[in-house]
């Protein structure tokens, strides 16, 4: 009772001691990287332009004051927490005492002296190392100028993003709103430092969107990153242009006040993998975890997908025998990067004849009329005989280079190198590896030659090569991401060790070039240019982790690691409110979990183009960091949340009559939490699928453990929608009670091991002999877990 | 003068349809086949 008390009647003493601390703090943690806070009132005219800035000064070490003929402001810096590490949450609060202001925004700005244009700059999912490159204007996907093709020095070369300036002389400012990053967050590292700085913000106020802008001084000297209240841009983003915002400052009276929370932290790192790493692990500091949901369980998803795919890509065309097509044209085939030649991978899981008689058809046809002469293969293919070249070669390149007859994604060809040897090798697990025909093989090795000729003759392999040539057409850009992968598949299915020596190569030399030293990795979409892009991020990390599955060199977990950081700057880390009217706030889906593509598309998307995110598993398994095992679960939840599924219209949402609800299994590209497509597109989905959104649920709830337990340790963790518990009894015997909350009845993949069996890598067809417990939608049930990994029921 | 605002129409009825084109192309991986077809709901 005395303790009580005394606490009771110190705390108000303790709160001013943190509130006069408040100012210090911050400046104690800004000095480090020599910053400082400032506050200001931003006054906009009628076009957003800032018209006058006001600064707020300090009276103590909390409190501000800001006077003019017309108005009076108070604000004040409160220190809510600091943790250990040096990380600081701050409450910032405006108040407006006396007069009225219009068209005004507030701003909290951390000032940076000594600024360097070689210092990183990352706002997550939309600025990458300042997207500080050259530009092509032109929109969405612009085309490439002459000077692109064939040119072994191409700088890499974005869309029309926002950007920090790369000449001087020229204004340099991103303003951004913070639903435009997929994180609330502003960050750098300096080189010269070896400092980070990353501040987090809350999404909105009272006054909308909060504003998140970089802006350099004249002469580069100088730097602040500003977190503004409202955000009010000049322009707003779209994809590859930009547009009048429609931002509105706010109109203050007498006794407005908001309130903005920021969490602050500036720490030592060596480089930016180092960085991003402390990214990764403070990415949620402000905003914590979003809370799990329970729509359905992952066999759910599997289930109606099937439905989907069996009902809107297999087709018998004019022009061949009945396959599968990944999108939703039956004229056109994309190989890799949208799900050509993958998504009959989930199928061949399925293992039934008719579907393996579509999958062997799917096979012939790439293998017989897409590949070319030096054994890569063409992206594209019209009506089964017209080769499409993905990035039209002007005359002028044509003439100097008469040798060069198309060209195709580099990053495709990896994509088809990875999942042919993946497929042999579930047809081996199958027991059907007899079905693998000569030619398919022939074919699977001819392009890995293709890669190794290449690589050995230019030393990288650019963004684009000509299929009949096998040179380079575009060189730079990462796309090669999972062409390491599939030649370390094809090193150890056809026994030749020069492939894997090569991927070592490769993946060593793209992870320097890129990840380690530009901060980014990009140019891997069939629909941007080089932007910074997550699928290279995600694809180098399936690189990474399949140079571990065959060497076991520990190198390559520290460089997926890193690689995994990269990716959780595209993953949004927190549940957006979509507007109530939208199609995605009708139905009340959830945001986090939704993976960027690129810069250039802004906008989020159920699941990573393509995969299940296997190797965010494998890695989490491999190291047991339970950040990048969430990381994974986020993407799963993020991917259901949009899955239409019974009585639950998700791509339907918007239609009335009949149609509504009836795209069971259809999830389509748009979780659209920003107005890069204009304010009435926030939160609207399409009525329709995409095939690769459909491929991305059929993986992960393929490939991945709905609950992964290492029976000898107290580690478990649970994938699927599904709750989960275990304790061991008197006899050290596991026993493990799982819970349904989903309206769907589960049948979870359960893979136990030990901690011993899990540091061997793990193969990529184990999911087969993964045991499954079958749980009614709503019911609990407990079950026995073997030492084996094998379960029993023993209780309904 | 008559002819001149059969032009200034054709042109107005011009920057609509080139405007309600924009609206039904939406950017996809799919590229638009997919996308006018989506908007038909």
């Amino acid at each position: 009772m005395y303790r009580s008390r005394t606490i009771f009647l110190l705390f108000p003493l303790l709160c001013c001691f943190i509130n006069s601390r408040a100012q210090q703090d911050v400046s104690n943690v800004l000095e480090k990287i020599k910053g400082s806070l400032s506050l200001e009132v931003l006054h906009f005219d009628d076009a957003n332009k800032i018209r006058e800035k006001q600064k707020v000064a300090f009276i103590d070490k909390s409190n501000g004051s800001l006077k003019t003929q017309d108005a009076e402001w108070k604000t004040s810096v409160t220190a809510l927490q600091q943790d250990a590490d040096g990380g600081l949450q701050l409450s910032i609060k405006f108040k407006l005492l006396r007069g009225a202001v219009n068209n005004a925004s507030t701003a909290i700005n951390f000032n940076f002296s000594d600024w360097s244009i070689k210092n990183y700059v990352m706002i997550p999912a939309a600025v990458y190392n300042g997207n500080r490159f050259p530009v092509l204007k032109g929109g969405y996907m612009p085309p490439y100028t002459s000077d692109m093709f064939c040119n072994k020095n191409v700088p890499l070369t974005i869309s029309d993003n926002p950007r920090l300036a790369l000449h001087e002389g020229e204004p340099s400012k991103i303003d951004l709103l913070t639903w435009n990053a997929s994180t609330p967050a502003m960050s750098f590292f300096s080189p010269a430092m070896h400092k980070g700085f990353i501040v987090l913000a809350e999404p909105k106020t009272k006054w909308g969107i909060n504003g998140l802008s970089v802006e350099e001084n004249a002469d580069r000297s100088k730097a602040a990153f500003s977190v503004t209240a409202p955000g009010v841009r000049e322009y707003a983003a779209g994809f590859g242009d930009f547009s009048k915002s429609q931002d509105k400052p706010s109109n203050w009276k007498a006794g407005d006040e908001i309130e903005m929370k920021v969490y602050v932290y500036v720490f030592s790192a060596t480089d930016i993998p180092a960085f991003l790493q402390t990214y990764m692990d403070k990415r949620k500091r402000l905003l914590g975890e979003s809370p799990q949901y329970y729509v359905a369980p992952m066999s759910a998803i599997f289930h109606y997908t099937t439905l989907q795919v069996d009902k809107a890509r297999v087709h018998k065309p004019s022009f061949y025998d009945t396959m599968y097509f990944p999108e939703n044209s039956f004229t056109r085939f994309q190989l890799g990067w949208i799900g050509g030649l993958m998504n009959t991978y989930p199928m061949l899981s399925l293992n039934d004849a008719e579907r393996s008689k579509w999958i062997a058809n799917t096979f012939d046809f790439v293998v017989s009329k897409m590949q070319g002469k030096s054994g890569f293969f063409y992206g594209v293919l019209d009506n089964g005989v017209t080769t499409v070249p993905e990035r039209p070669i002007p005359d002028s390149i044509k003439a100097i280079h008469p040798e060069i007859v198309s060209n195709a994604m580099v990053r495709k060809n990896g994509d088809a190198l990875l999942w042919m040897y993946k497929h042999f090798l579930l047809y081996k697990e199958l027991g059907r590896g007899n079905e693998i025909k000569p030619e398919w093989k022939a074919a699977a090795k001819r392009l890995a030659q293709a890669f190794v000729n290449t690589f050995e003759r230019e030393g990288e392999l650019g963004q684009y090569v000509d299929p009949e040539s096998g040179k380079i057409v575009v060189y730079n850009s990462a796309a090669i991401s999972s062409a390491p992968a599939g030649l370390v598949l094809a090193a150890t299915y056809c026994h030749e060790p020069a492939f894997l020596k090569t991927a070592e190569a490769i993946a060593d030399s793209y992870y320097n070039r890129f990840t380690k030293t530009l901060g980014l990795t990009g140019g891997n979409c069939g629909d941007i240019s080089m932007d910074p892009d997550s699928e290279s991020a995600f694809g180098l990390l399936e690189s990474f982790m399949a140079l571990y599955w065959a060497t076991g060199k520990k190198h390559w977990l520290e460089l997926a690691k890193a690689e995994t950081a990269l990716g959780s700057t595209w993953t949004v880390s927190y549940n957006y409110e979509f507007p109530k009217q939208s199609d995605l706030g009708s139905f009340d889906a959830h945001s986090t979990g939704a993976v960027w593509a690129s810069t250039q598309n802004k906008h989020a998307a159920p699941g990573i183009c393509s995969a299940s995110g296997d190797y965010l598993f494998k890695l989490y398994r491999a190291t047991g960091d339970t950040k990048v095992a969430q990381l994974l679960k986020d993407i799963i939840n993020g991917h259901t949340e949009e899955v239409e599924l019974p009585n639950r219209p998700t791509v339907s949402a918007g239609v009335t009559g009949s149609e509504r609800g009836t795209k069971l299994g259809c999830s389509m590209e748009r979780v659209q939490i920003s107005d890069a497509e204009g304010r009435g597109v926030i939160g609207k989905l399409y009525n329709g699928s995409n095939g690769w959104t459909e491929l991305n649920g059929l993986l992960m709830s393929l490939e991945l453990p709905g609950i992964y337990l290492q029976t000898d340790r107290n580690e478990m963790f649970v994938f699927d929608q599904v709750q989960a518990t275990s304790v061991k009894d008197k006899n050290g015997l596991i026993l493990m009670t799982l819970k349904n909350p989903t309206p769907f009845d589960a049948s979870v993949s359960v893979f136990a091991e030990t901690s011993k069996q899990a540091a061997k890598p793990l193969s990529y067809t184990a999911f087969v002999h993964w045991p499954k417990v079958s749980l009614p939608a709503g019911k609990e049930l407990t079950v026995q877990v073997n030492k084996d990994g094998s379960v029993k029921n023993i209780q309904k | 003068m008559v002819g001149g605002r059969v032009w200034q129409h054709f042109l107005y009825f011009l920057i609509i349809i080139i405007s309600i084109e924009r609206l039904l192309v939406i950017p996809t991986k799919e590229g638009s086949e997919f996308d006018t077809n989506m908007l038909l709901k």
